[in-house]
């Protein structure tokens, strides 16, 4: 909406006041954020989703406030929403490729710009994000790790069909890897429900008496994920369904090694 | 009395090694139909392997329709279930059972219970 369609404050006050249903939240927290007053706009974004979960515009704004406020995890995250709830939604492509361009992440502003041009390709915003990618890349400012110093990336050549590895704690936090394309947040969010189907594998487990669980393994048409413990941090492996399960399960005790390798060094 | 998963689940427990298999509605966790020995609480097992099965949907990003495969193992026993988002194939499997033959057989059942669903 441009500025000229604004509603007053004033407005905005009193439409969420007498109708608790509307969704017109949204632009009263952004009428705030702007004002500088982030508290304010934080309660009242929150307080909306907790009536609109799925509202793709609240989620947007959430992440905003937070990226004003410093939380830029939390403003990730909230973009990640907004790119699962809307895959097409621009803003929230655009702001994640500034962040992650702000924080030298590349590899994943790279990922995030390409589904922004997939979505906008001319859009003047892009074009600017594109041109500043490109000359940080040059530059060399690059801060994330080198490949060849990722534990995990010397399994994608050895297994041909893997589609990534993770490292994640037993709460499902991201500790190392990656798996290719979907971005840092689709993993993020993996390495957390993946998580818990392993805490309720562990409750079944325990309940038939099967003893210490030794792994999880799913398996769509496309994908084999396989989510293994291994001391007290979680192995997700993606391989691609054509290869077969005992190949998959070679690569699956590989990484677990290079786990074992990484929690023994304690990082 | 004889149900629809009679034959289904009649087989599956003929395969050495199986202990149960369950015929389960997933989003609630529910047993439709099941065999198990002596031992397995089948409403309990039923219970936490749909809540299981439900985030490992979740995971993988299934959508209505589409099937999956999950497969738990422990020290001293399997799990394999499949199906899709509303019924799924239930198999508790002992450590000895040979893991292979028993994954073709509730995949193959499975294919049958989804059938038998759409009918």
């Amino acid at each position: 909406m441009g500025a000229s369609g604004r509603r007053s404050l004033q407005e905005l006050t009193a439409e969420v006041a007498t109708n608790p249903n509307s969704t017109a939240f949204v632009e009263l927290a952004a009428a705030y954020r702007e004002r500088g007053d982030l508290e304010r706009a934080l309660r009242l974004c929150l307080r909306g989703l907790e009536r609109h979960p799925t509202h793709v515009e609240a989620h947007f704004e959430l992440g905003r406030i937070y990226e004003a406020r410093g939380d830029r995890e939390l403003a990730l995250d909230e973009w990640g929403i907004v790119r699962q709830l809307a895959p097409d939604h621009l803003p929230s492509r655009i702001a994640l490729v500034g962040l992650y361009l702000d924080e030298a992440r590349l590899a994943d502003a790279e990922v995030e710009l390409r589904e922004a041009q997939s979505v906008a390709a001319s859009h003047p915003t892009v074009k600017q994000l594109r041109q500043r990618l490109e000359a940080a890349s040059r530059d060399g400012r690059d801060s994330e790790e080198p490949p060849a110093l990722d534990p995990f990336d010397s399994l994608a050549r050895e297994f041909p069909g893997l589609i990534g590895v993770l490292l994640a704690d037993q709460e499902g936090q991201l500790l190392k890897g990656r798996m290719t394309k979907r971005g840092a947040e689709s993993d993020r969010m993996l390495a957390v429900t993946l998580s818990g189907a392993r805490k309720e594998a562990d409750r079944v487990a325990n309940y038939l008496g099967l003893g210490d669980l030794k792994g999880i393994v799913i398996e769509s048409s496309a994908t084999r994920l396989t989510v293994a413990p291994v001391q007290n941090r979680l192995v997700i492996v993606a391989m691609a369904s054509h290869v077969p399960a005992g190949r998959s399960a070679l690569a699956v005790r590989r990484a677990e090694e290079l786990a074992e390798v990484q929690s023994g060094d304690g990082r | 009395m004889s149900t629809a998963y009679d034959a289904l689940l009649s087989g599956l427990m003929r395969t050495a090694g199986v202990r149960g298999a369950l015929v389960v509605a997933v989003p609630d966790g529910l047993v439709v139909d099941g065999r198990v020995h002596v031992g397995v609480r089948s409403d309990a097992v039923a219970a936490l392997a749909a809540s299981l099965y439900r985030r490992a949907c979740r995971a993988t990003g299934a959508r209505e329709g589409q099937s999956r495969f999950v497969e738990l193992e422990a020290d001293r026993g399997r799990i394999l279930i499949a199906g899709r988002e509303d019924l799924a194939l239930m198999a508790v499997m002992e450590r000895r059972a040979n893991v292979g033959q028993v994954r073709l057989a509730v995949l193959r059942a499975a294919d049958s219970l989804l059938a038998t669903g759409q009918g």
